[in-house]
């Protein structure tokens, strides 16, 4: 549930807003959109490539957006729209899909997007050649098929539930086939989609400059003449560039800069409630914390509230377990009942409970930001009171990576958007099956009801069942819970039309500049 | 490489020195100047070293204790030096990661002296294939970037203290190793060597006996500078997250985890960022103060 802070100026909600706080006037904030200028963007991260199936970060699926248009889109209640599929059909089965096209739409090098070109981007994923990463994603697609130039028809060998959502990310961005062609393995330096801009120019971990693409398939759009993605790693230089106004916006406002930046009359934010959370990871497969008790004994003993205020200063909300509001109904109130809150007397009891009466001590892994040390350094004092020993061991990113992948750790710290459908979250994390269980967690029960959740709609049995298992992994607790964080997008005043969707991407087909 | 170029002092030019006359007050006054910079190093250098010996034994707090309810509180009677970002006691953080800092930039200092000395020793006095050997080695060394050579070793060896310290050293080394091979490479055509080698002194006496304690002076200069050198380079390793490990500080961590604070609680990174400056700043005047003592073509 996102919520409009300030003054972000979508209609009249904008406009009695900025009414509301009349000493700063909003000039134009209920007058038409203006066209042209060029948005400045601030983000973290770096680029290696812009082909969508292989994509490997988060600031890469920033600028997709920009560059391609999926298939479907996310709305603000984090549900799926219409994209480059204008309409579409399920089978009561499940099994088969019927896509609707927009017509008409082009790519930047001018060939059609059609029924062909969105079957070209699908078996390009599903060919073990291509070596996406989505493509175990798209396994259950049996068959693709392009009934006539505006419809595609799927067939798929099981029901899945999440695949719909997975078309509004990655899998989901139309590149063209003719360009993937030309350009080969260097497509990713070259990429040709349907969004709004053009690429025109891409000085290696410098800047990303986009263009206005004038065939852009939503009529009158985008506003912009052209946008310029920065990397800026260094949150206090990236926020030093906003408040000197050399960046018109940025991706995230650091916890302790939000206030100020709220309060400053040239800008405005917007804030996303529980998008980004934190946590402990626990090797259940190695001592200590194969050892369940344990794990809970560390659970207990963590300070939550503290941490929201401590280390995100209030942005944030305790987290009982690893569904986060985000998802909205899935999320479930009452794991704050049977989840883990701070009470350092039956941490001990658990620790006795585990064979270790008098503590024991593991080494908790971080990456090497002043986010991670400070939010471990508070985690190694929670974890004192009761006997237990956390030795922090920092590393830069790619060699920590490793180590989470190869599961050669004791307990590491990291940290979790969310993907459109609660599945990319939950059944990646805590299926054995998953691909991100680095936790090596197994629990025969989960593993059931996971693989059921992907075969039934969305609807009360659905979320039925993925309470009960939020409830089975809590008891578990392959992972410390810590908190929800709200993440704050932070925008000069004259920047309008950023549609706020919870998945933290910052979308500028319609956005523009009051001069 | 020919014989002088590149090394850290080259010989002094030998031969009659033409100058004029020079009024005997104007040269004590230059003199006192110099040793007011060994006075002015030497007490800045102690008075930190003395703190930071003693002053974590006096302190009240644990430099590692929380205390969030008192987050960044300005400098004040209860805390003198402010509080950081986790509400631990700014001063005694500054006192234990002091040790830590000097700590590491003497150990460096000393280890890059211990294998760089002995290389130089070695070189300037056999020549042929060993020096050959060892400065092609140590070329290999200077020809990185010093910053990005303790980075690339601390990353493949993982971050720890002791691994910083090691990078430290061995990025120093080579200094070491050039600037006493330069000075052995005049030293050993001087007529006392030649003397000692006539009546039949082996080449280890020569060395300990007659060239080593001419380099004494050379090396405790370059050695102060080394430590400076190696607090400052584990300033910038801590920095990357590649020193000292959290919870844990030095002056360089501190720096680096208060720096997101700046413009809220500025004294967080300022006050041992003024730590660092104040230590480098000793220990600078003090080797060029010796530096210029022990020069001499100054020494008149």
């Amino acid at each position: 549930m996102p919520l409009l802070t300030r003054r972000r100026l979508l209609g009249a909600a904008g406009a009695a807003l900025a009414l509301a706080r009349s000493e700063h006037p909003a000039r134009g904030a209920g007058a038409a959109p203006a066209n042209g200028g060029t948005l400045r963007v601030g983000i973290t991260g770096g680029w290696s490539t812009l082909d969508p199936p292989h994509y490997t970060n988060v600031s890469e699926r920033q600028i997709f957006y920009s560059i391609y248009s999926p298939l479907f889109s996310l709305t603000p209640q984090f549900t799926i729209g219409p994209g480059l599929v204008q309409s579409w059909t399920v089978s009561p089965d499940g099994l088969r899909l019927r896509f609707q096209l927009q017509p008409g739409v082009r790519f930047h090098d001018g060939t059609p997007c059609d029924a062909a070109a969105v079957r070209s981007n699908i078996e390009r994923i599903l060919d073990p050649a291509t070596g996406s990463a989505f493509r175990t994603i798209l396994s259950p697609i049996r068959e693709v098929r392009a009934a006539n130039p505006v419809t595609v028809d799927l067939a798929l060998s099981q029901p899945f539930t999440p695949l719909l959502s997975w078309f509004t990310e990655g899998p989901g961005f139309m590149s063209s086939p003719d360009a993937v062609r030309k350009w080969g393995a260097q497509y990713g330096q070259h990429p040709v989609g349907t969004g709004p801009f053009t690429m025109a120019e891409w000085v290696k971990d410098d800047h990303i400059t986009l263009r206005r693409f004038p065939a852009f398939w939503q009529r009158g759009l985008p506003h912009l003449d052209g946008v310029v993605y920065r990397p800026l790693n260094d949150e206090t230089v990236k926020m030093a560039d906003l408040r000197a106004g050399s960046l018109d916006i940025v991706d995230t406002v650091p916890a302790q800069q939000q206030r100020a930046i709220s309060n400053d009359p040239r800008f405005q934010t917007l804030v996303l409630p529980g998008t980004r959370w934190p946590m402990i990871r626990l090797n259940t497969a190695a001592p200590p914390f194969n050892n369940k008790a344990l794990r809970q004994a560390v659970s207990y003993a963590v300070d939550r509230v503290q941490i929201v205020t401590a280390i995100y200063f209030g942005q944030a909300q305790p987290a009982y377990g690893p569904i986060s509001p985000v998802y909205r109904e899935y999320y479930d109130p009452a794991a704050s009942r049977y989840g883990y809150g701070h009470d350092p007397q039956k941490a001990r009891a658990k620790l006795a409970e585990g064979g270790q009466p008098n503590g024991f001590s593991f080494t908790l892994e971080i990456f090497t930001s002043p986010e991670q040390t400070r939010l471990a350094e508070l985690i190694k004092a929670h974890l004192a009171e009761v006997g237990i020993t956390a030795n922090i061991q920092a590393y830069e990113l790619t060699t920590l990576q490793d180590r989470i992948t190869g599961k050669r750790y004791q307990a590491v710290i990291g940290s979790w958007t969310p993907r459109p459908d609660i599945d990319g979250t939950m059944y990646n994390h805590f299926s054995s099956r998953g691909n991100v269980n680095s936790m090596s967690y197994r629990n025969a029960t989960v593993d059931d009801l996971l693989e059921r959740t992907r075969t039934i709609p969305n609807g009360a049995e659905r979320i039925r069942l993925y309470r009960q298992i939020q409830r089975l992994v809590v008891e578990d607790a392959p992972w410390v819970f810590l908190i929800f964080e709200n993440l704050m997008i932070g925008m000069s005043k004259d920047v309008h039309g950023l549609p706020a969707i919870p998945d933290a991407i910052m979308r500028f087909q319609s956005t523009w500049i009051e001069a | 490489m020919n014989e002088t170029a590149g090394a850290g002092a080259p010989a002094r030019p030998r031969g009659p020195v033409l100058r004029g006359p020079r009024p005997a007050a104007a040269g004590v006054a230059r003199r006192a100047a110099r040793y007011r910079l060994v006075v002015w190093g030497g007490t800045i250098a102690a008075g930190v070293a003395a703190g930071v010996l003693v002053g974590p034994a006096l302190d009240r707090v644990s430099p590692d204790a929380v205390h969030v309810w008192a987050m960044m509180h300005p400098p004040s009677t209860a805390w003198p030096l402010g509080t950081d970002d986790l509400g631990r006691d700014i001063l005694s953080r500054l006192l234990a990661g002091g040790r830590v800092s000097l700590g590491v930039g003497l150990a460096a200092a000393i280890a890059a002296a211990g294998v760089g000395v002995p290389a130089g020793l070695l070189s300037g006095f056999w020549r042929a294939w060993v020096d050959t050997t060892l400065m092609r080695l140590m070329d290999l060394l200077f020809s990185f970037p010093t910053m990005a050579l303790a980075v690339a070793i601390v990353g493949v060896l993982g971050p720890s203290l002791r691994n910083a310290v090691l990078a430290i050293a061995v990025v120093a080394m080579p200094r070491f190793a050039r600037l006493v091979r330069g000075q052995v490479l005049a030293l050993r055509e001087q007529d006392f060597i030649e003397a000692a080698r006539a009546i039949g002194v082996p080449a280890g006496g020569i060395i300990r006996r007659h060239v080593l304690p001419n380099l004494l002076g050379l090396i405790v200069i370059e050695g102060t500078l080394a430590v400076s050198f190696g607090i400052l380079t584990e300033a910038s390793l801590s920095f990357l997250g590649l020193g000292v490990q959290p919870p844990a500080a030095s002056w360089g961590s501190m720096l680096r985890y208060g720096y997101p604070f700046l413009d809220q609680a500025p004294w967080i990174s300022i006050v041992p960022g003024l730590a660092i400056m104040l230590t480098i700043l000793g220990l600078n005047l003090l080797g060029d103060g010796i530096r210029d003592l022990l020069d001499p073509r100054l020494r008149r």
